[in-house]
């Protein structure tokens, strides 16, 4: 389903990865485990087109979208989903804005189905017409796994987006991010240095090690 | 450094060279002091001939003319000014209407000045000339189609005429003479005739105005002699020539730069001697070569590139009516219309 | 106190004149103030935050230098490009005169109608706008903008739904700013014979003498001002959103013909309202060295040097006490209206603070004032105080909220620094 091939990219002058290769099945949840400065978060951005490498290809559901370490197919048409270290919701917009940010082309009731599926989906009703500024940080985080889930993404990437909880909340939310993300069959690749966490969340773990991929 | 420190000093700084710019040199008790929006380059000469001439020493100020009314009016009778010294008509007759010139009439100055170019209360002298007359294309205009202000009013000009901003001193004080020569009702309709027949919204400076004419923007406009005597100067055969305007009736506007000595000057005969003496030959001569302009002193004969232009007949209205009539002359073209 | 001042003159109407301004003059004053501010309002902020976004988010040939350059017409007086402009493409300036002789078109005056002097504004006033939008965009977390692409939008959506609502409230402090100039000005107005309220002030007191029906007129404009003042705070909301992971990758490449082209419009914009008119002024200096050039210039360049820094010393001093107290108190309420009111004095064109400043003193011209009077009728009749007065302001806010942003973790005034930044912040 996902295949990424031969990837090899320079991280602040070093070279970080060489010969990279994973493949991922349809619903497969994948972690990408390894310290900081390995070249995991490098190469989720490469995955999702906003970086480019020395070499590589990615292939997602039969189609090219990279070669060469250069992006064939944009950012905005891979139909890939991202939820950010921070989360990067925007500010200015209510929660229900955000998550219908990605699906603005469909009808304003399909929007509104869609949001209400993905809030009850994520355990959070009635938080609509709230800003994030007034939302905790793990409700901020599950607002943006909804907010990245809404355009049914083939391929959905989750860089490091447990770091900036505390233990007590992360261990209930990585359990719950799990549930969400076997209960919308979504591929999907989260970069994280914790192990518990992996190992919680994911079917299959990777380790980066020799600038290749290990999976154990 | 600390802050206050910084602030504090910065402050007296500031105060320290504002001032230090700003203020007259000690006076000394026989000399004069002059403030003036003349610019000194126009001054400076005449007041060292009369400091060789007479040993009296001179203080001046320049500044906007504007400003230097105020600060008259504040000053008070702790002013320093012994004399003031402005452009127009209507900026003199406004200082003297406001009670800050004395007013001084001797026969010195009566028989060097025409009376029309004195205040008839002695509040204030007119030192020199400058005429506001028609300047044309020679390309596309005959002479001989041009006769009066009151003229450029009418449908022939259509299209052709460029003026100067009704904003500027010297368009209101020819339209105050408009006022006294044809009454109100006439005056009005004059100013009406212009703004239909402009070529172009009125212009910011009468150099824009001759520059226009030369573009083909329009054929015939209005300006200070002394500003097509620059622009000669720079493009001799520029295709550009002034006419003598209302020849046959009233004459030339003219307008005037001069002084008066201050109502609480310090030194007021000195001040009276020094405006005897620039209204002198010897001071007139100077004048004219300086800016261009005419002699306000009938006897003394203009420079030779003012000459050239040729003679005219002035407008013998009194140049204080131009301060009369200022405010009716601007309500008048706001309300027709010139910008 | 000018604007006290300015307020009470209300209270003395002189009606015949008051008359003659209201019923001839007011009605085609108001629209064509109204038609000059709207003009350039969406003309400075259209091209100010397009400009900053596009040197901040897109990478394209020369942009490195254009970024800095684009500052460059605030070196400009604005009556300055009006004087180039106007002797370049009016009636008679070589561009018409080669469009008429060359391409045989017909001749027109730039003049008339307001489109000229709407543009002429636009180009000298951007860079208020550009200069507070890129200082926003460069705060904009970079994460934002890939979400967005992630999610599908094209790089106008991005710039309409995120960025721009994002920079939202610098885009309106830089519009606040021009506006103020543009109803302050009367240097571009008068070259180019476009009445606005600025003129009538100017007619009340210099053509009727009328020091009261000008100030009735101030106070006028006042009211405006705080209008607009208003609609700006409005417009600033309550969310600042900061974010100190300032990147240099730029989330746009811009590569081929498109790239070619942004530069070529941020470079014509450059040119236009700098270089050409630069070169222009540099050619007519030349040109008059050889035939004017004198002792008067001296004169002149030294005098108009002094006032320049004696006005912003005292206002570097003024701006440096109001501004640090402003960041520490931030519950005195007197304080910050006394800074909001300081503010003001740039709404106040030079004519408002003259009228205010010489009316006030008329009144109590019993006190012996020499020295104050010297400093008064010679500074304050400059426009110049205002303008350093609100750039110093500005500059010391934006140093020391960044400056309080970096000590925050420090600082032993945690709680309310936090307390602040959660209300301004939304991480």
């Amino acid at each position: 389903m996902l295949a990424v091939n031969d990837l090899s990219l320079t991280y602040q002058n070093n070279e970080v990865l060489d010969g990279f290769n994973l493949e991922l099945d349809q619903g497969d949840i994948f972690a990408l485990l390894g310290d900081s400065g390995s070249g995991k978060s490098s190469a989720l951005r490469f995955i999702a087109g906003l970086d480019n490498a020395n070499q590589g290809r990615v292939e997602l559901d039969g189609h090219q979208l990279s070669t060469d370490g250069k992006h064939q197919v944009t950012p905005e048409s891979r139909e890939v989903g991202m939820v950010f270290q921070d989360y990067a919701l925007f500010p200015h917009m209510t929660v229900e804005k955000n998550i219908t940010f990605g699906i603005s082309d469909q009808s304003k009731s399909e929007q509104q189905a869609r949001v209400k599926e993905l809030l009850s989906l994520i355990g959070l009703k009635g938080i609509e017409k709230k800003y994030p500024h007034q939302l905790s940080g793990g409700e901020q985080q599950r607002v943006a796994l909804a907010r990245a889930l809404a355009p049914s993404p083939k391929l959905l990437l989750l860089d490091e987006p447990f770091s900036s909880l505390d233990k007590k909340h992360r261990d209930q939310l990585v359990d719950q991010v799990r549930s969400i993300l076997k209960k919308a069959q979504v591929t999907s690749i989260l970069v994280t240095h914790d192990e518990d966490e992996a190992n919680v969340l994911a079917d299959k773990v990777g380790t980066i090690q020799d600038k290749r991929l290990t999976i154990k | 450094m600390n802050v206050k420190t910084l602030i504090s000093s910065a402050v007296i700084f500031s105060v320290l060279t504002v001032s230090s710019v700003t203020a007259v040199q000690a006076a000394s008790d026989d000399s004069v002091t002059v403030y003036s929006s003349r610019k000194e380059h126009l001054i400076k000469p005449l007041f060292e001939a009369f400091t060789k001439d007479t040993g009296i020493k001179v203080d001046y100020l320049t500044g906007k003319g504007g400003a230097l009314i105020e600060r008259l009016k504040l000053e008070g009778d702790n002013t320093q000014a012994d004399m003031f010294m402005t452009v127009d008509a209507g900026n003199l007759w406004y200082t003297g209407s406001q009670g800050l010139f004395q007013s001084v009439q001797t026969e010195t100055l009566k028989s060097n000045i025409p009376a029309h170019l004195r205040d008839p209360n002695g509040l204030w002298t007119g030192l020199s000339v400058r005429a506001r007359t028609i300047v044309y294309s020679t390309e596309r205009v005959d002479p001989a189609d041009l006769s009066t202000y009151a003229d450029l009013s009418t449908d022939k000009w259509k299209g052709k005429l460029c003026l100067r901003t009704s904003k500027k001193i010297y368009t209101k004080s020819l339209a105050a003479s408009v006022i006294y020569n044809h009454g109100e009702d006439k005056a009005g309709d004059i100013i009406s005739g212009w703004v239909d027949n402009l070529a172009a919204t009125p212009n910011a400076k009468d150099s824009h105005v001759m520059n226009a004419i030369l573009a083909g923007q329009c054929d015939v406009g209005l300006v200070n002699t002394y500003y097509y005597g620059r622009l000669i100067a720079k493009n001799p055969n520029a295709p550009l020539k002034l006419f003598w305007a209302n020849q046959d009736t009233t004459g030339v506007h003219v307008n005037v730069s001069g002084a008066g000595v201050t109502k609480h000057a310090s030194n007021a005969a000195g001040a009276t001697k020094l405006l005897e003496y620039l209204s002198s030959a010897k001071a007139q001569a100077i004048y004219g070569s300086l800016n261009k302009e005419y002699p306000a002193n009938q006897n003394v004969a203009s420079d030779d590139v003012v000459s050239a232009w040729g003679s005219f007949k002035q407008d013998k209205m009194n140049l204080s009516q131009a301060g009369i009539l200022q405010a009716d002359a601007v309500k008048l073209m706001q309300l027709k219309g010139y910008r | 106190m000018p604007i006290f001042v300015v307020a009470l003159s209300w209270l003395l109407p002189e009606h015949e004149l008051w008359a003659h301004f209201s019923e001839n003059l007011l009605p085609s004053l108001v629209s064509s103030t109204a038609v000059l501010l709207v003009g350039v309002g969406i003309g400075v902020t259209l091209l100010g935050t397009i400009l900053a976004y596009l040197v901040v988010m897109v990478e394209f040939p020369g942009r490195k230098w254009l970024e800095w350059a684009l500052f460059l017409p605030f070196a400009i007086p604005a009556y300055v490009l009006a004087f180039v402009y106007l002797g370049v493409f009016d009636y008679s300036g070589y561009a018409q005169v080669w469009m008429r002789e060359v391409l045989g078109l017909p001749g027109f005056d730039i003049r008339s109608g307001s489109w000229a002097i709407i543009l002429t504004f636009v180009l000298v006033f951007y860079p208020y706008v550009y200069m507070m939008t890129r200082a926003s965009f460069k705060r904009q977390k970079i994460n934002m903008i890939e979400a967005g692409k992630l999610l599908g939008a094209s790089p106008i959506k991005v710039f309409f739904k995120i960025s721009l609502p994002l920079a939202r409230p610098a885009a309106a402090a830089g519009l606040l700013v021009t506006l103020m100039e543009t109803l302050a000005d009367f240097g571009v107005v008068g070259l180019f014979n476009y009445d606005t309220f600025t003129t009538a002030i100017y007619s009340a007191w210099g053509d009727y003498r009328s020091v009261e029906v000008a100030a009735q007129l101030a106070s006028l404009l006042v009211l405006v001002a705080f209008f607009l003042i208003y609609f700006e705070k409005k417009a600033r909301g309550q969310a600042k959103y900061y974010s100190a992971d300032v990147s240099n990758k730029k989330p746009y490449q811009a590569s081929g013909v498109v790239g070619w082209l942004i530069s070529l419009f941020v470079l014509g914009v450059f040119m236009l309202s700098f270089a050409m008119p630069m070169l222009q002024l540099v050619a007519w200096g030349w040109e008059s060295v050889g035939e004017e050039w004198s002792a008067k210039y001296f004169d002149l360049i030294s005098s108009t040097s002094v006032l320049t820094v004696s006005a912003a010393l005292i206002t570097v001093a003024i701006a440096t006490v109001l501004a640090l107290p402003g960041r520490c108190k931030q519950n005195s309420i007197w304080l910050s209206s006394v800074i909001r009111m300081a503010t003001l004095g740039y709404a106040l064109p030079g004519s408002v603070m003259a009228v205010g400043l010489l009316y006030g003193i008329n009144q109590i011209s019993e006190i012996n004032i020499h020295l104050v009077v010297r400093v008064l009728t010679i500074l304050f009749l400059d426009r110049l105080l205002c303008y350093y007065l609100l750039m110093c302001l500005v500059l010391w806010q934006l140093l020391i909220a960044q400056l309080m942003h970096r000590l925050s973790k420090l600082s032993r005034c945690i709680p309310k620094v936090r307390v602040y930044w959660a209300h301004h912040d939304y991480v």
